[in-house]
Parts: structure tokens; C-alpha cells; sequence
């Protein structure tokens, strides 16, 4: 199965933009962008996306708790979560991995190329 | 879609995302000094917000090629998350500098920023606020006056105070304020938080005093103060000064080409001269770089000064050959020290060097002050001394381009002939040195007045010549209308009176279906201007054929 919807949860008004024009302009899927975990929670039902893409630090709810909340919604559970951080260090991406995701990608990211880094976690999720 | 032109649709979008990150900086800076001034005062919950902000920018500033700018924030971050887990007085101290140089480097940008994104069009002049700060009501009063003539936005003010409460909130092009000023006399030199507010927004600022003191002056200097005026004020003195200072504002920073063999180095500092607003491009094949530098008219070349196939020098000879290129600045970029070396290289025909290892803020430094060099350098090339606009010869040229240009473009063109009416009188009865300063006045209200895209020339005497690319016959005559009404509105004084001067001018439009060429639109123009002389002057009048 190859990959066409993803969600994108991030607060950041700036990276939300130039996540779209990643994966939409450049990579050519289909994207739901959210502004927050609450707002993420609300749509993923109805959007089906086959991958979520969500930032570690928000504000009202962040990161590993919108994770959490996922997990506890039926269908939603199996769907591959990739966080995305600006934390450099090693221990807390690990963290990240123990607590479901199934990736941790890093901030600064370049735009060109993170829909074929996405392609490439998905391509290894679904292999398993 | 083609793969290229797909790939040119991504860089535009993300060229446009990347302007658009840019904006959201400087509030970014306030809030962070904001949080520092409260850390500062023990505010210790202030630390959250601290870490919630520059983490945000330690990640999207790299993705959005601001690389130096994300390690910056992130170190602010690190630093704040140590002080949090403990503190320790020194690491307070450190975080002070880290957020200092970040927020100057975000400044930076933003200066950057906004002269490469400043449109082209006359609202940039309908924004041109000028505030003054001046106790004197009488003067205060007169430079709103002649300013207002000018065309400029005026707001007065009686005390620092006030200004500095509108500061917080507003934005002039310019302050011109008086040394003292306000009901306790107090010295613009104590205003500490509203000389800091207005470096911050890098607004120029320009000073007026009562006394002459060299104490004052350097004070000035410290403050980065950008004229110095001792009363009795000289006002189209300042006018042309305030001009020029917009002026400067507003211009686009300049065209760079490197020339480098190491082509990731290379590719490097054009990201870096760019990311400063500076237009950069590479070049690494030598054999190509006279067609190359002839399409791109770069304003300075930096060159490598040793490249494995042609030296430095050699390439500066080659390109000295070319009469065109005569005048071009090169600079080397070179980690050579020896001087010797260095003054070698430089009898080749360059003009400077620049020595490597140099920091990515250090570079955007003394790029921007050799183009700043290059470019007064050209305009005395190219410019009339006395007003600063275009010789006869050059707007002559720039006549014909205009009109091929539109030809091409199937657009119109208006040009304006213009000349000062009993300009001979004026020379008489108050002398030359008066009979200048009324060119000089007009030459400013013509620069202040009309578009970036728009070219004036100084034609003969008192004679001028404007060309308006894309302006139907209708908006020049407004244009000159508006200009005529500022020009009759300025008070010339020359022995203890006032007098008042106007002009006549004729207007000739080239459009899809006319004939002939520069020469003749030009000659159009100056029958149309006689015609308006004939007519009993101070008016503007349309050439005939322009109706047909």
C-alpha cells in the first residue's frame, strides 16, 4: 500500500506552512494540517490518515499526551505516529520511540526532502 | 507539469514562506527581551516562556535556512534550561549575551528584510512619516510646513515622553528631534529608554541644537545620530539630507557575483549575502564569467584569489579589459595575510580584500560597506552634483531604454520636460548661491515625489526631465500637478524676505500605436512646455500629438 494521507499536528503557524508545501507541493499527498492535539483528536476519525506526523512541544496539550489520547481511540491505535522535535538529545528520542512512535525526526528539517523521508518510514512500518 | 517548472513553483513558494517567517522575527525578539527583563527583575516564571520560544525557533529557523540563527536560539534555550534546574549568577550573565547577540542578529535580518521587500509604488511615500520632537513651536511649525510640501507624513511633539509612548506602538521612516526640549529643558541624551526604543526599530535619527559643542557631537556619534544641526537651521539643507536618508532606506542592497572554484563554499556565502537581502550569484567556470558578469551587472565581484586554473589577478586583468567593466569593484576573498601579497594581488586592478576565515555577519559587513562605497562612487559617476539626479546624457540614454522597453512590451511611456519659470530673475536679484538652492529644492521634491520606477535628469540649467514607464497621460499630469502645488507652497528666504517659485511643464506620452523615438517624444515634451510658458507659466501642459 503506498502512502497518500497524513495528518500534520503542530502548533507552529510557520512550520505548518512549510510542511505543506512539503508534502503537498513537493511530495504530492494529501495532507490535513492541525493546529493542536485537540483539534487532531477531533478530525483523525473522520480524515483516516495512514500516518501522523506530530510535534513533541505544544502548548495546551503536547505532544506525547496527544500520542496517549490517540492510542485510546479504536482504528486510530495501529495508524504510524512520527514525533518531531527540536530536542537534540538522544535519551529523550528514545523516550519518544518507547512511548509508540514509530519515528523521531528532527527540527530543523529540510523541505525538499522529508515527504521521501516519510515514504521511507512508512515503506519500513508497513514491512514489518 | 515539467519537472523544472515544478521545482520553480517549489522555490517560489518557499521563497515566499521563507518572507513570511521573516515577519514573524522581530515581535519574536520583543517577546524574548520581554522575558529577559523579567528574568532580570526575578521573575523566574518568565523562564518557561523563554525555553517555550526560542525552542520553537531552534527548530523552524534552520528549516527555513536561517541555520545560524536556529544554533543561536538553541543556545539561549540550553542556557535558560540550565538556569531553570539551577541557578547559578553566572550563567545569568551568559544568557543576557546569548539573548543579546540573537536578538541583534534578528534585527539584522530584519533590516535586510525590509529593503528587499519594499514595493515599488508610491505608497511607500504616502508612508513616510516624519516625527519631530521640537519645543520651538514657531520652527516646529515652519518644518511641518516645508516637510508636508514634500510630501512627507509630520507628526509633532512637545516632549520625549510623548514620543516615546507613540514609539511603542508606531513606526516613522524619521525623527528629527531637538538636543532639548520639553517644560524641564531635559537632554535627548538621558532619554535612555526612547534612544533604545529607536535603535531597536532602526529608525534614523537626526539632531538639532541651540549650541555648537563638541561634546554634543560626539554624543551624537555614539548614539548613532545621523545629521547634526546647529540653529540657525539650514532647512533645505536638512531636506535634502532627510531625502537621501529615505532614500538609502529604500534601496535595493546591491548585486554580488563570487567567483570561486570551490563551488559548495561559494554557493555558501551567496546563501549568506542573500539571507542579508544582498542578490548573489556564483559563477565557477572562468572562461564564461565576462558573458556572465555582462548579463547579471553585478555592483561588485568578490573572487577567490588563488583558483587552480587562473589566478585571481589574472581574471581581474582579463575583466579591466572590457571598457564597460571598467568602474566594476573587485574584491578578493582570501585567507592570504601577508600584505605584500596582498597589495601584488591588488595592482591587477582590484580594489580591496576581504580576509577568510570570516564570520557569516562579518561578511554581510564589509560586502554591504564596499556596495555602499561602489554605489556613491557610481552616482558621481553618473549624477548631476548639484541635485543628485541624472546628467543630460544619462537620462537621455535612459530615455531611449524606456521607450524600446515599452515597444517591446507593447506599454506606454509619459516623459515630463520641466523648467523653472523666471529662474533668470531669481539669479539676479538674489545671486547663484539662492538660484541653487531652488534647483536643488525642486530636484528633492521630484526625487521624493515620483516612483521608484520612475527617472529623473537634470537636462540643462533650470530645465528637467522625467520619465514615467507604464503612466498614462492622465496620472503624469496629476503627478506633476501635486508637484507643481508642493514646489509653489516653499518658502525661499535671501535677504530678509520670502519668495515663492513655480514652474512650467509639458508632457508627451509614446504608446502602442506611436511613431518615432526618444528624440521625438522628448522634443514633444519641450514644445509642450514652451507652449505652457506662452501661456503665462506655472502650468502644465499636454503635447498634442500625445492626444491623437
Amino acid at each position: 500500500m503506498t502512502l497518500n494521507r497524513i495528518m500534520h499536528v503542530e502548533d507552529d503557524e510557520s512550520i505548518r506552512l512549510v510542511v505543506e508545501m512539503s508534502l503537498v507541493d513537493v511530495a504530492g499527498f494529501e495532507l490535513l494540517s492541525c493546529d493542536g492535539g485537540e483539534s487532531a483528536l477531533q478530525q483523525v476519525v473522520s480524515f483516516a490518515p495512514q500516518l501522523i506526523l506530530l510535534d513533541v512541544m505544544m502548548p495546551k496539550m503536547d505532544g506525547l499526551q496527544t500520542l496517549a489520547a490517540l492510542r485510546e481511540i479504536p482504528h486510530v491505535a495501529d495508524i504510524p505516529v512520527v514525533m518531531m522535535t527540536a530536542k537534540i538529545q538522544d535519551a529523550e528520542k528514545q523516550h519518544y520511540l518507547q512511548c509508540g512512535a514509530v519515528a523521531v525526526l528532527n527540527k530543523p528539517f529540510d523541505p525538499m526532502t522529508l515527504g521521501k523521508q516519510l515514504l521511507a518510514i512508512y515503506q519500513q512500518h508497513t514491512s514489518r | 507539469m515539467s519537472q523544472s517548472k515544478r521545482s520553480t513553483q517549489v522555490s517560489e513558494r518557499m521563497a515566499a514562506l521563507q518572507q513570511r517567517f521573516l515577519t514573524t522575527l522581530p515581535p519574536k525578539a520583543k517577546q524574548i527581551s520581554v522575558c529577559w527583563q523579567a528574568i532580570a527583575a526575578g521573575q523566574r516564571s518568565a523562564l518557561k516562556e523563554l525555553i517555550a520560544v526560542t525552542h520553537q525557533l531552534a527548530g523552524s529557523c534552520g528549516t527555513f535556512g536561517l541555520t545560524v540563527l536556529g544554533e543561536q536560539a538553541r543556545a539561549v534555550e540550553l542556557m535558560a534550561v540550565r538556569i531553570q534546574a539551577q541557578e547559578h549568577q553566572q550563567d545569568v550573565s551568559h544568557l543576557q549575551s546569548l539573548i543579546r547577540t540573537f536578538c541583534e542578529s534578528i534585527n539584522g535580518l530584519d533590516t535586510a528584510m525590509v529593503a528587499a521587500n519594499t514595493p515599488a509604488q508610491e505608497t511607500d511615500v504616502d508612508n513616510a512619516q516624519v516625527w519631530l520632537v521640537i519645543q520651538k513651536q514657531a520652527l516646529s511649525l515652519e518644518l511641518s510646513h516645508q516637510l508636508s510640501a514634500f510630501g512627507y507624513q509630520v507628526t509633532t511633539f512637545s516632549d520625549f515622553n510623548a514620543c516615546q509612548r507613540a514609539l511603542e506602538t508606531h513606526q516613522p521612516a524619521l525623527i528629527f528631534a531637538s538636543v532639548r526640549c520639553g517644560n524641564d529643558d531635559e537632554s535627548i541624551f538621558e532619554q535612555a529608554e526612547f534612544l533604545h526604543l529607536r535603535r531597536e526599530k532602526h529608525i534614523p535619527l537626526l539632531l538639532f541644537s541651540a549650541v555648537d559643542s563638541f561634546e554634543l557631537r560626539v554624543q551624537a556619534v555614539r548614539h548613532d545620530v545621523k545629521a547634526f544641526y546647529v540653529s540657525p537651521l539650514d532647512i533645505p539643507l536638512m531636506l535634502g539630507r532627510i531625502t537621501h536618508l529615505m532614500s538609502e532606506y529604500s534601496q535595493r542592497q546591491g548585486r554580488v557575483c563570487i567567483i570561486d572554484d570551490d563551488a559548495l563554499l561559494a554557493e555558501r556565502y551567496a546563501l549568506v549575502l542573500q539571507t542579508a537581502g544582498i542578490d548573489a550569484c556564483v559563477l565557477t567556470e572562468p572562461e564564461d564569467i565576462i558573458q556572465d558578469i555582462v548579463q547579471y551587472q553585478p555592483d561588485l565581484i568578490l573572487m577567490d584569489l588563488y583558483m587552480p586554473r587562473y589566478t585571481g589577478p589574472e581574471l581581474a586583468g582579463v575583466i579591466r579589459q572590457y571598457d564597460a567593466l571598467q568602474s566594476l569593484p573587485i574584491v578578493y576573498l582570501s585567507s592570504e595575510r601577508n600584505h605584500i601579497q596582498q597589495l601584488q594581488a591588488m595592482s591587477f586592478g582590484a580594489d580591496d580584500f576581504i580576509t577568510k576565515p570570516i564570520s557569516d555577519a562579518q561578511l554581510v559587513k564589509a560586502v554591504q560597506v564596499r556596495l555602499a562605497r561602489s554605489r556613491e562612487l557610481r552616482n558621481l559617476i553618473e549624477k548631476d552634483s548639484l541635485t543628485g539626479l541624472m546628467k543630460h546624457s544619462a537620462i537621455k540614454e535612459a530615455a531611449h531604454v524606456e521607450l524600446e522597453r515599452a515597444r517591446r512590451n507593447r506599454q506606454i511611456v509619459s516623459v515630463v520636460m520641466l523648467d523653472i519659470d523666471h529662474f533668470k530673475q531669481v539669479n539676479d536679484r538674489y545671486g547663484h548661491a539662492i538660484g541653487d538652492l531652488v534647483i536643488t529644492t525642486l530636484a528633492t521634491l521630484l526625487k521624493q515625489r515620483i516612483r521608484r520606477t520612475d527617472l529623473a535628469g537634470r537636462y540643462g540649467g533650470e530645465e528637467f526631465v522625467v520619465i514615467l514607464p507604464d503612466c498614462t497621460l492622465d496620472n503624469a499630469r496629476q503627478m506633476m500637478v501635486a508637484i507643481l502645488m508642493g514646489f509653489r507652497d516653499i518658502a525661499f528666504h535671501a535677504e530678509g524676505t520670502d519668495f515663492h517659485c513655480t514652474f512650467s511643464a509639458g508632457i508627451a506620452m509614446y504608446g502602442p500605436h506611436t511613431q518615432g523615438d526618444a528624440e521625438l517624444l522628448l522634443k514633444q515634451a519641450d514644445e509642450a512646455m514652451y507652449l505652457a510658458k506662452t501661456k503665462g507659466r506655472n502650468q502644465i501642459v499636454i503635447a498634442d500629438s500625445a492626444l491623437d
